[in-house]
């Protein structure tokens, strides 16, 4: 078991043993399992699974950093959400915006904005289709 | 009579004062509230993220990124964080003076200024002070952080400032606030002396088994980045929530005055209420006096 923390600006959004965690880095998804070497890393926004016994446990996060110690792993991220907090039409309204707004060719940051909030929606759409297929 | 007419409009006036500011002292508790809320619960992740920073810089070369340098050329350059709106009390008159007290004139002459929040931009202008740059035009403040944050970073990238501080009141609890200074920037001064301390306990971790990804210099850029970006937000909502609580105060004590004010004014109109009907009644008694002699 190792003591995962996934830490973002507004909240403490997770704090629990966990038997595994897979977390979305800049080089792909990396699992991390008890006593892992000792890491400091880049994350992207993406899904964060992790593994309690049998069960498994989506977050949709947005960038950040996880740092794995001895004892525990922290992940400091800008958001982290699990399914539960999602809502599918906010969502794909947001993903419309989003691709409204690349429509328009912008340029610079509301180029970057866009971008980002589009990767987001589609990162929350899989996680909550995820639990949908779960549900059914 | 007249003072009668007097003292009824005198007291409408001071119940309207209250029933003003009474609104405004909700208003700020509402927002205090969530501004409050916000700043604690931004606290774990800010302090995680600066022993995330210490921790990171103590163990690699200090020279592996530039915002990491030493102290080199240019200006001092001072944020201060006040608030766009007055009528909050001695807020921002306390912030200002300590920080005229912190620097000394040479340094308040010689360094530049950015403002955050319109009072502070009027301050600097009143004193003469260098103001390199206002960002209080927008609503929210926290929206004009990233700029900030930009500005500040190419700033010291580019040697014109030598050093950041950050200006603004501190958010201790609702009745106190703390107006205090802290230093952004040059990163290396104070984690080299944490990473000295540390070593004195002997509480130093190896260094060898770290893995870093992707790379020292891809990572440093936005954790520091990052990290000062934190800083700044930390500070802006400690300095919001510290405005809101101090409003919402002094609102409170002028609807208290206001109530006050209405309770001796009405005894006052009573007393000269009293006063009219005692004359009445004596003219009448004269009269009749008068009349039956």
């Amino acid at each position: 078991m190792l003591q995962l923390e996934i830490v973002t600006p507004d909240r403490i959004a997770f704090s629990k043993q966990v038997d595994m965690v897979v977390v979305p880095s800049t080089r792909g998804a990396m699992g991390i399992l008890p006593r892992h070497i000792t890491l400091f890393a880049q994350l992207v926004e993406g899904e964060l699974k992790i593994k309690i016994g049998n069960d498994e446990y989506y977050l949709a996060i947005g960038g950040g950093f996880i740092e794995v110690t001895k004892t525990k792993v922290i992940v400091l991220v800008t958001r982290a959400v699990n399914a539960g907090e999602l809502n599918e039409q906010v969502i794909l309204t947001a993903k419309a915006k989003a691709l409204a707004a690349l429509h328009e060719r912008p340029t610079g940051e509301s180029l970057a904005a866009a971008q980002l909030s589009l990767r987001q929606t589609i990162v929350d759409l899989r996680i909550l289709n995820k639990r949908k297929r779960r549900t059914h | 009579m007249a003072n009668e007419r007097l003292i009824r409009g005198r007291i409408r006036s001071a119940k309207n004062i209250a029933q003003i500011t009474k609104a405004m002292q909700m208003v700020a508790a509402s927002k205090m509230r969530r501004a409050q809320a916000l700043a604690i619960s931004g606290r774990p992740y800010a302090e995680k993220i600066a022993e995330m920073v210490s921790e990171f810089v103590s163990r690699i070369d200090a020279a592996s990124h530039p915002l990491l340098k030493k102290a080199g050329q240019g200006k001092t350059l001072i944020v201060l964080i006040s608030s766009n709106k007055g009528l909050c009390g001695g807020l921002n008159t306390n912030l200002f003076r300590h920080l005229v007290r912190t620097f000394d004139d040479n340094a308040l002459s010689s360094g530049v200024f950015a403002s955050l929040g319109k009072k502070g931009e009027q301050f600097l202008i009143r004193r003469q002070l260098t103001l390199a740059a206002d960002f209080s035009q927008t609503t929210a403040m926290s929206l004009s952080i990233p700029a900030l944050t930009s500005y500040i970073t190419k700033g010291f990238l580019a040697d014109e400032f030598r050093e950041v501080h950050l200006v603004y009141n501190n958010f201790i609890s609702a009745l106190r606030q703390e107006p205090i200074s802290k230093q952004l920037l040059p990163i290396a001064e104070f984690t080299v002396q944490k990473s000295n301390e540390s070593k004195q306990t002997g509480e130093r971790k190896e260094e060898l088994d770290f893995l870093i990804e992707p790379s020292i210099e891809e990572i440093l850029d936005t954790l520091l980045f990052h990290y000062l970006e934190n800083q700044i937000r930390d500070a802006v909502l400690e300095a919001e929530a510290s405005e809101h609580s101090a409003r919402m105060l002094a609102m409170k004590n002028a609807t208290d005055n206001a109530n006050e004010l209405v309770g001796l004014l009405t005894l006052e109109y009573n007393k000269a209420r009293q006063e009219k009907i005692t004359y009445e009644i004596a003219d009448m008694v004269t009269a009749r006096l008068a009349v039956e002699g």
